[in-house]
């Protein structure tokens, strides 16, 4: 019983200190950065080949990555800033794209932090 | 599309949780149990060793894996000091660092070996965890916080017995039937604790019972399964194979070491499915919660 007893408050001492550190990384909240807008949009079906693309977001972020990519997964040139200052919006420039359908990804950090993604598709229509 | 990195960067938290826990909660077992562990002290800290080791190597392996990740899969960005300075500088990176810290400091106890050096370095284990993933989201953070924080330092606990208690049984030591009654009556307190801990966690994270639909919520749904089955193994356990043990029946050994190691795998499906709700799933999944 006295071991037992030993065992326990060597617990609740271990949980105590627990929780003693709890106020100082209570308010450490992490939150993902939602893209605004984008331009083209999300599953836009465009007449011709977009001329800039450009993703606006609520809050600064660090971009990180940001790619064209056509049906097939094949990475396609696209022309920006690749410096890793803290932006709310980025343009790129696609080459003149045939018809098909272009899925644009991103990868980055946002103010707080915490790794971010995205992605939209359009499509250029025949 | 889920992208491969994002299966590897799963694969590694799964097995860096299950590193972190092992290590730490055999170190948490040694301490409490001093008594009936006093024979198999240095088997024990061989395996903490081996398993921190192997915790540090894949922590640095899986900061490998963000930047090829936050690169979109370019290989050359290995070579970016700005690049590898910015997932260190993340809330990932800063994580990931803290856990290193934290299993250092579990390897060092063979040489300080202080209890309370020893469990100021375990609490970094539950306190790293808290500090990333999906609790800092949602409201009240604190009370979620607290939860994490609870339901993995009792985990640690019950994760840090499987190896002990195999090694007592195993080597047919007198203190295995001791530590077996021992950790199942200190486990008939915590356990309620954890599960209370985890539906809290739950609730407040997907909402209600709308949340559980979503694949967020189903996948939590899919984690409760293999939680209530591990349970099944521990009254098993507890109220079966440690009874029979203690009266000394012959095949009680070997079920408890079969059930053991069922417990085991158990658990690391457990930690898979948590490292895919916290790597694969975005909490924009749950959406409705986050606005």
């Amino acid at each position: 019983m006295h071991v037992y007893l030993s065992s326990t408050i060597k617990l609740i001492f271990a949980l105590s200190l627990i929780g003693l550190f709890i106020g100082l990384f209570s308010d450490t909240s992490m939150a993902h950065t939602k893209v605004a807008r984008t331009i083209p949009a999300n599953e836009a079906v465009l007449k011709e080949s977009p001329s800039e693309i450009k993703l606006i977001f609520p809050e600064v972020l660090k971009i990180t990555a940001l790619k064209l990519l056509d049906t097939q997964g094949n990475e396609l040139t696209l022309e920006h800033d690749k410096s890793l200052k803290p932006i709310k919006e980025k343009i790129a420039f696609p080459p003149s794209l045939d018809a098909g359908t272009y899925r644009v990804i991103w990868r980055g950090i946002s103010a707080d932090g915490h790794p971010i993604k995205g992605q939209i598709i359009f499509t250029v229509s025949p | 599309m889920i992208e491969n990195t994002e299966y590897l960067l799963a694969f590694l938290k799964t097995t860096i949780y299950g590193c972190s826990l092992f290590s730490g909660g055999t170190l948490l077992f040694l301490y409490i149990f001093q008594q009936e562990t006093r024979n198999i002290r240095s088997e024990l800290y061989s395996f903490i060793t081996r398993s921190g080791l192997l915790g540090i190597t894949l922590i640095i392996i899986n900061l490998g894996t963000q930047v090829i990740w936050l690169s979109a899969g370019d290989l050359s960005a290995f070579y970016d000091l700005d690049m590898i300075a910015l997932v260190l500088s993340s809330s990932t990176g800063y994580t990931q660092l803290f856990l290193g810290l934290g299993l250092i400091g579990i390897l060092s106890t063979s040489k300080i070996n202080h209890p309370i050096y020893g469990l100021l370095v375990l609490l970094l284990i539950p306190i790293t965890y808290a500090l990333s993933g999906h609790t800092g989201f949602y409201s009240p953070t604190w009370l979620l916080k607290v939860f994490i924080i609870v339901h993995l330092s009792i985990a640690c606990f019950w994760v840090g017995s499987f190896i002990p208690l195999l090694t007592l049984i195993n080597q047919k030591k007198q203190t295995a039937s001791d530590a077996l009654e021992r950790f199942g009556n200190i486990a008939v307190f915590l356990i309620p604790l954890l599960l209370a801990t985890g539906i809290g966690m739950a609730w407040l994270i997907t909402g209600g019972i709308n949340g559980l639909t979503t694949d967020y919520g189903l996948m939590l749904l899919a984690k409760a399964v293999f939680v209530a089955l591990l349970l099944c193994f521990a009254a098993l356990n507890k109220l079966r194979l440690v009874p029979q043990f203690k009266r000394g029946q012959a095949p009680a050994a070997e079920k408890l070491n079969r059930s053991i190691r069922t417990e085991i795998a158990l658990v690391l499906i457990i930690l898979t499915f948590t490292a895919i709700i916290t790597t694969i799933i975005p909490p924009e999944d749950l959406g409705h919660r986050l606005d």
